[in-house]
């Protein structure tokens, strides 16, 4: 049987980083996603997973009801990708060395996938910050509408009208 | 577009809106907005990333964690924190407070104490005497009494300024000035090419350098065709590179224009742009030998799908 999230954060307070690397394995993918499209640079998605785990483990102290674990590291996510975004704006650090290869396997099947996402993820880009997450955690990782007001703090309606909103605007870019 | 009132065409997509507000204007197409919606559920999640690289990541973060470990607390911990903060802003205004009064009673202090003789401005000079208070001085107080010019409404702005006395009472000024200027031209103007060339390398604004790449022709002036290479091999902003490329197609024969495209194959990141600069390419009639470079630094850089492009080219 699963382990709860919150029996981890509290395994977690108690010492136990095992607990920690659980948590990390459990959200990687959803974390690197929404830094990835939030931010625009999925480059350096990676690094900024990195960071929010980071904050993450120092700020689990303040984490009130641990059972909404998921929801308070999403929205950690969101700051922590805007932060990045502005950092890059004011061309705080760019290396270059450190690429993620997302090479393409074989075949033109890999090729047209690749251009798909590409082409995703450039309309994505066309969104507000808060929009794009909206659509991230709709289309990518399954989320409610409840949820996901839970998550950016919102009411239901507002989250609909977000994404009728962000779907229009994907609409008129995808040409 | 025939819709019933009050009824988005989403609806179907999503729960109902509570406040009926109107989202499609009368030139909207919700069928397009419908196909966003089908393409997102089709597609797989854009940034996906192997195991391995999610295991160096973590393997990172657990080692800064080991590094500076920070003492595990427990849950209830969680209100200790939360007091201290709330004392903080308590002492800071009440510091903010005692500084407010203090300005206010000695405000009034000094509005019923004679003013001191070298500190009026518009004193009777003959009433205290000419001593050493109506020297430059004096005069400099004086006019700070009077109106000031704005400084910061000058019409010019001044950088790297140097004031050397020089001999015959002169001196010698050195500066940079700059000054915002606003005016019409025609597209062909020289100005126009020139601020081309610079709004292409501003790093600051995405929608200038957009626009500028939109309105930049190769054939206006070589800069302008250099900057537009550039553009393509070094904006970070993929739609920029896109645009730009797409500007320096017809000129693939060219051999500046040849060897960026080649560039953008070896090193760009988005299989989007290293795709057209291989149709660009290949479109541009090349040498024998030239494909063969192609081909070898496809090869080098382990690029099987476009290596796979380019024998279909061949193919044709």
């Amino acid at each position: 049987m699963e382990i709860q999230d919150e029996q981890l954060v509290q395994l977690v307070r108690s010492g136990s980083l095992d607990a920690f690397d659980q948590l990390m394995r459990r959200y990687q993918r959803t974390v690197h996603q929404i830094a990835c499209s939030v931010s625009g640079d999925y480059e350096h998605g990676l690094d900024i997973s990195q960071s929010v785990f980071l904050k993450a483990y120092q700020k689990l102290d303040t984490l009130a009801d641990p059972a909404r674990f998921k929801t308070w590291l999403i929205r950690m996510t969101y700051h922590e990708s805007i932060d990045w975004l502005r950092r890059k704006r004011e061309g705080e650090f760019f290396d270059e060395s450190q690429h993620v290869d997302h090479g393409a396997s074989d075949g033109e099947s890999a090729l047209e996938q690749q251009l798909r996402q590409e082409q995703i993820s450039q309309l994505l880009g066309r969104l507000h910050p808060k929009h794009r997450l909206a659509v991230v955690l709709k289309y990518f990782e399954g989320c409610s509408i409840r949820d996901i007001a839970g998550t950016l703090e919102c009411s239901e309606p507002v989250v609909k009208n977000m994404l009728y909103r962000s779907l229009k605007r994907m609409a008129t870019h995808a040409g | 577009m025939d819709k019933e009132p009050n009824q988005s065409p989403l609806d179907a997509l999503f729960e109902p809106l509570d406040d009926e507000r109107e989202l499609w204007r009368e030139d909207e197409r919700p069928e397009d907005v419908l196909a966003v919606h089908q393409r997102l559920i089709d597609a797989e999640a854009p940034h996906e990333v192997d195991d391995a690289a999610f295991a160096r990541m973590r393997a990172g973060v657990l080692a800064e964690i080991r590094k500076a470990p920070k003492v595990a607390s427990s849950p209830d911990k969680v209100i200790q924190p939360k007091i201290a903060h709330w004392r903080q802003p308590v002492f800071l205004l009440g510091a903010a407070a005692a500084m407010l009064l203090g300005v206010l009673i000695g405000s009034r202090f000094w509005q019923n104490s004679p003013a001191p003789i070298w500190y009026n401005p518009v004193g009777d000079a003959a009433q205290h005497g000419t001593d050493f208070r109506q020297g430059a001085a004096r005069q400099m107080v004086s006019s700070l009494a009077q109106p000031q010019p704005d400084l910061r409404n000058l019409p010019y702005v001044y950088d790297n300024i140097a004031i050397t006395p020089t001999p015959g009472n002169q001196v010698h000024l050195s500066f940079d000035m700059a000054t915002h200027v606003s005016l019409v031209r025609p597209a062909d103007d020289p100005l126009v090419r020139e601020m081309l060339v610079n709004a292409l390398m501003d790093r600051e604004s995405l929608n200038n350098r957009l626009h500028a790449v939109q309105l930049s022709d190769p054939t206006m002036s070589p800069e302008v065709k250099q900057a537009l290479v550039i553009a393509m091999r070094q904006d970070g902003e993929l739609s920029v590179r896109l645009k730009a490329m797409a500007k320096l197609a017809p000129f693939g024969e060219e051999p500046l224009v040849s060897q960026a495209l080649m560039e953008v194959l070896k090193n760009d990141e988005s299989v989007q742009m290293r795709l057209n600069a291989l149709d660009y390419l290949m479109g541009s009639n090349p040498a024998k030998g030239d494909i063969e470079a192609l081909e070898r630094t496809l090869r080098e850089r382990g690029d099987t799908p476009l290596l796979m492009r380019v024998n279909r080219w061949e193919r044709h």
